[in-house]
């Protein structure tokens, strides 16, 4: 089975510790990387692909030095090895137009405004990621305990029988 | 022959024949019979013939008779004749052909041989009446001895009824109106009003006060008025008002107009000064011009000049109406542009005002922000005041105390250098979640883990560990609290010196400072930005700082615009002359429209989805206005990667400042 990491990509320093241990109940089944730039971003995604780990739940400030967070994500979706992460944007400032954008080119999945409330970031980062787990051919039992339990019980269970049937 | 010297006699005959002796018998018959008043001379040569008749006329004296006997073998006499026809001089002359045969040749008497010598003498005689009375009335007289009385009476009689005729004609051009166009108005009056009192027996002079109403609009008139001395105006009422139609121009005759068409009145006359005046009944006047044609022909020039001075005038009065209307249209462009410059200011002002407004709310806001954020400063600052001292109260105080105080102290690693720790640290005890753990806690690499951990069991380890975070947690957390509030605090007091600055004039005033103000507030604006500060040595000047912070923000988000989220800002600050300050605003965008640089200070602005767009437009002109209200100066230099604006400010403004009171 492979690992699965959330990436966390935010310039603001008291910021990125926030999200991070916000996101710290979630630590003990997925890798947690903050990153405070793009670049650091792209090299962090590149290290995970060569250590064979998957970014799971990709989770972007919008306003970011020199490139908006959309654009970055819209880079990422024409990325074949980050097409299938999950992609959430964390801000306080992209407009109307930019999460049009966002969800129609990127196929943004969550807008997260700031200021979060811990409880709503973690159902964000919970449901989005058991989407991706779903997704994945990954076995579904590990998450059962820290992600959606009975969604992913219910999928099991539905492989089994198509498992069993064939 | 004859000599001509001493003669007074200036008419002549001339004769032209053959033989000598019928020549001289010709000569001699005719002289007889015009009893010598005519002289006549006879040729046989032709020659001698021609030149006597040049030379007579170069005299000046006059040829009545040409004689030629058309036997003759020097000359065709007809021809001789035509020929002398044809000559203007010889034209009054008759010519006669002594011929044996007639042919009815045209302008020309022919006597037929063998001629009786009185009927000859008879013809002569004829001729030379008709040449008198036709061509020499003057010297009739000299004729009267021999004249033809029956043809005298004739011509008497033609003469007579030319005569007549004559003076038929000349009384037709006196009667003509333009025979007087050299006699003045005044005199032309005078001739009419003289034969009014002749033909009327000086009908009585009547005083009419100034203000009387002579005619009124739209009512019958039954007599005229000449008018002998004062003035009359024609008037007409239009809503109300009474446009003057003639003054001067109304000239001395009044009513006739309306008289002759038989119509009412249509225009006021009233005497504008006391008048004399003579007021005829249209039965008095139709008698005077009966009784005078010489009236008549006064009275229809003076009215003729009279109605060719209204003429005139009502041309002026045209001539000034669209006069008139030329200068109210351009009047009215005028009024129209003022108006248009009235409605871009009353835009501005609206706008200025909200932009007023909301400056009061946010001076208003950011003094309510002051007091949470002092609160939640001083608390962090409390809260780590008591918290320092409780690591120690752990087992493992100084281990926690190190962890708390470089978590509040210690200046961040890079993202990427923390990763590399871990990488590292993690390659070395063979666990990333630990190794992840360890970094983040300050233990970077194996040598501290070993200080740190070396002697424990995984349990103690772990407890030791959660406790580390736990504390490194507290240390990190209060200075994120600690830096996040003070950048509250840094923007606030920004925001308030910024809005604060709109206060009016200020001396003493550091423009940069002024421009940090509007770095600060426009820094979510100017991320990948990289902003160089160029500040010089540059004296304070006195100027409104509000309404600079306007200037400097509408440059400085014009630029970052216009690098559209990446690019070198540079803002200078230099003193290019004594008191003076110049502050350049530069972006490394790519430039502005060649075709728009000209003009870029006066577009208007444009509002996009309802709010003020401060690109290129308002922010620009407003940025100008102000500027030019400081005394100072702003230019704009621009092409591909550089543009820059150029703000020139004076030591102070112009003592009549308009902005701020």
């Amino acid at each position: 089975m492979s690992e699965i990491a959330i990436v966390v990509i935010e310039d603001e320093r008291e910021v990125r510790d926030a999200v991070v241990r916000d996101l710290a109940p979630f630590a003990g089944h997925f890798r947690i990387e903050a990153t405070e730039d793009v670049d650091d971003a792209r090299n962090l995604l590149a290290e995970l692909a060569a250590d064979d780990v998957l970014a799971g739940l990709i989770l972007c400030d919008h306003l970011l030095p020199g490139v908006l967070g959309i654009d970055f994500l819209i880079e990422l979706e024409a990325e074949p090895k980050t097409r299938g992460a999950r992609k959430v944007l964390l801000t306080g400032q992209a407009g109307l137009e930019d999460t049009i954008r966002a969800v129609n080119e990127a196929k943004l999945d969550y807008y997260v405004a700031k200021p979060w409330s811990p409880e709503s970031l973690h159902q964000v980062v919970s449901s989005q990621l058991t989407e991706f787990v779903l997704a994945s051919d990954e076995d579904v039992l590990p998450y059962v305990s820290i992600l959606d339990g009975p969604r992913l019980l219910d999928a099991a269970s539905q492989r089994g029988w198509e498992g069993r049937a064939t | 022959m004859s000599d001509e010297a001493g003669r007074h006699a200036n008419y002549y005959a001339l004769c032209l024949g053959e033989h000598r002796d019928e020549v001289d018998d010709l000569v001699g018959r005719i002289t007889q019979a015009t009893r010598g008043v005519i002289v006549v001379e006879g040729f046989v040569k032709v020659n001698w013939f021609r030149e006597r008749m040049s030379r007579l006329i170069a005299r000046g004296d006059h040829v009545v008779l040409v004689i030629i006997d058309d036997q003759v073998t020097a000359v065709d006499g007809p021809k001789l004749l035509d020929e002398l026809g044809t000559t203007p001089e010889f034209e009054p002359a008759t010519r006669m052909l002594l011929v044996s045969r007639p042919e009815d040749r045209e302008g020309v008497v022919e006597v037929v041989r063998p001629w009786s010598d009185q009927g000859l003498a008879h013809l002569a005689q004829s001729l030379v009446t008709v040449y008198f009375v036709e061509h020499a009335p003057e010297d009739m007289e000299r004729i009267g001895g021999f004249a033809d009385t029956e043809l005298l009476s004739v011509a008497y009689t033609e003469t007579e009824k030319e005569l007549q005729r004559t003076e038929s004609q000349m009384e037709r051009l006196q009667r003509s109106f333009f025979v007087d166009a050299d006699v003045p108005d005044d005199e032309v009056e005078r001739r009419m009003i003289d034969e009014i009192d002749r033909t009327l027996a000086e009908p009585e002079r009547v005083t009419i006060p100034a203000g009387t109403v002579l005619l009124r609009h739209g009512q019958a008139v039954d007599r005229i008025w000449i008018v002998l001395d004062g003035e009359v105006r024609l008037t007409r009422t239009v809503d109300g008002r009474e446009i003057v139609l003639h003054l001067r121009t109304a000239g001395r005759i009044v009513g006739l107009m309306a008289v002759a068409r038989n119509q009412p009145a249509f225009m006021d006359a009233t005497a504008g000064t006391d008048l004399t005046a003579i007021s005829l009944t249209l039965e008095e006047l139709d008698r005077a011009l009966r009784g005078s044609e010489t009236l008549a022909v006064h009275f229809v020039t003076a009215l003729l000049r009279s109605m060719v001075r209204r003429h005139q005038r009502s041309i002026d009065l045209r001539l000034q109406v669209d006069q008139l209307n030329l200068d109210l249209a351009k009047e009215r462009d005028q009024l129209a542009a003022a108006l248009a410059q009235l409605e871009h200011a009353q835009t501005r002002l609206i706008e200025s005002e909200k932009m007023a407004t909301l400056g009061q709310l946010v001076a208003g806001i950011g003094h309510e922000l002051n007091n949470p954020i002092a609160a939640i400063g001083r608390a962090a600052d409390f809260i780590t005041q008591d918290l320092s001292e409780l690591p120690l109260a752990h087992v493992d105080g100084v281990m926690m105390q190190q962890a708390f105080d470089e978590a509040l102290h210690r200046p961040p690693i890079s993202t990427a250098e923390e990763r590399s720790q871990r990488n590292a640290l993690a390659a070395s005890i063979g666990d990333r979640a630990l190794a992840g753990r360890l970094v983040s806690v300050g233990v970077s690499d194996a040598a501290d883990f070993q200080l740190a951990f070396g002697d424990l069991s995984d349990d103690e380890r772990e407890r030791r560990l959660v406790d580390l975070e736990r504390y490194h947690q507290l240390g990190l957390s209060l200075r994120n609290i600690r830096s996040a509030a003070g950048r509250i605090g840094d923007l606030v007091g920004s925001l308030r010196s910024y809005a604060r600055a709109g206060q009016g004039l200020a001396t003493g005033v550091e423009v940069a400072a002024g421009i940090e103000d509007t770095l600060l507030l426009l820094g979510h604006e100017l991320r990948g930005i990289d902003v160089v500060r160029e500040y010089g040595e540059v004296p304070q000047i006195a100027c409104f700082p509000g309404q600079l912070n306007q200037v400097w923000t509408n440059l400085i988000h014009n630029a970052i615009r216009a690098m559209d989220g990446s690019g070198t800002l540079t803002v200078r600050t230099s003193s290019p002359g004594a008191g003076v300050v110049q502050v350049e605003i530069e972006d490394s965008g790519p430039g502005i429209d060649p075709s728009h640089i000209d003009q870029i200070f006066d577009m208007h602005f444009t509002t996009a989805g309802g709010r003020v767009d401060f690109g290129l437009g308002l922010g620009l002109r407003l940025a100008k206005d102000i500027v030019t209200q400081h005394g100072g100066t702003i230019a704009v230099e621009s092409g591909p990667g550089r543009t820059c604006f150029v703000v020139t400010l004076p030591p102070e403004p112009p003592e009549a400042n308009p902005g701020e009171s």
